[in-house]
């Protein structure tokens, strides 16, 4: 870094952005919770229909998504399984496989509709303070080759 | 009876969705580990950044710190005893209302979190446009009803 002090837009920018995100996560938890899932659930349910194949996952990716232990992973599936919300499937040479049921498919259609929701009315705050920092750092290097 | 929304969700609204909580779960990682080598907890960073990047009147107050980090007030107290017990922040009276306190960074503090603040500029140069990009596929896909909720019994 050549830059010497850091300008008063940018930690307000960042503090900004910081919240923003944590009010869309407050909403976020609140919507899971009312369906009676926690964040985390929420997270595992939703992690496998975006990323996995046909609503089925490993569960090694699936760890690798939420940034969790794989340990914590499998407690996390067993938890949602034993609610009938995830089948697991034990694949040849032990890969375990995750896979959304028809109720969480459901549970999870209408949280994802609560959130696209949410995310139109707040995307604007949002990309308003990505831009703040982006444009900063632009003028900055512009100004640092001249 | 549950009604169906007007128009359904497609993959790729799920896929955008599942991108942009991965991609914040990615920065707050790096963000954690960050404040983590610095010394701090990602909570007291969090602390930290919500004071100085404040700049409404009357300065950050202990009840407006609870609202930015969507903490309890209680909670906020706690983690300010613990900054000011670190020697982070210190507590100045208001010279207005005597019986509110303003919290103030201290050097070492205002330390820390440039150095902070540096890195994350820099992690954000990248994250940014991405993050951008997925909020506009999100803002672009399936027209919606008007309650998000209509469709539960």
């Amino acid at each position: 870094m050549t830059k010497e002090s850091l300008s008063e837009i940018e930690y307000e920018a960042l503090a900004n952005l910081r919240y923003r995100i944590r009010k869309f996560r407050q909403f976020s938890g609140e919507a899971a919770s009312r369906l009676g899932l926690s964040p985390p659930e929420h997270q595992a349910l939703l992690a496998i229909k975006g990323f996995g194949i046909g609503g089925e996952m490993r569960i090694s990716c699936l760890a690798e998504k939420l940034f969790l232990m794989p340990t914590a992973a499998t407690e996390l599936a067993e938890a949602l399984n034993a609610r009938g919300f995830l089948t697991i499937v034990t694949k040849p040479k032990r890969c375990i496989v995750v896979r959304l049921t028809d109720q969480s498919e459901g549970l999870l259609r209408r949280l994802t509709h609560a959130h696209l929701y949410e995310i139109r009315e707040m995307a604007p705050e949002l990309m308003e303070a990505l831009r703040a920092l982006q444009d900063h750092r632009r003028m900055e290097m512009a100004a640092w080759m001249k | 009876m549950a009604r169906k929304p007007k128009e359904d969700l497609t993959d790729a609204d799920y896929e955008a969705l599942s991108n942009l909580r991965y991609t914040l779960r990615r920065f707050m990682e790096f963000s954690a580990s960050a404040a983590h080598e610095e010394g701090l907890p990602a909570q007291q960073h969090q602390a930290l950044l919500a004071i100085r990047g404040y700049h409404g009147e009357g300065g950050m107050s202990v009840g407006l710190l609870a609202e930015r980090l969507v903490i309890a007030p209680h909670s906020a107290t706690e983690l300010v005893g613990r900054l000011v017990a670190a020697g982070y922040v210190s507590r100045n009276a208001d010279p207005n209302d005597k019986r509110r306190q303003t919290l103030v960074l201290t050097a070492k503090a205002e330390t820390a979190l440039k150095r902070l603040t540096t890195i994350h500029l820099t992690e954000i140069r990248e994250l940014a446009p991405r993050l951008i990009e997925i909020l506009h596929s999100l803002q672009d896909g399936v027209e919606l009803q008007d309650d998000p909720w209509s469709d539960q019994a």
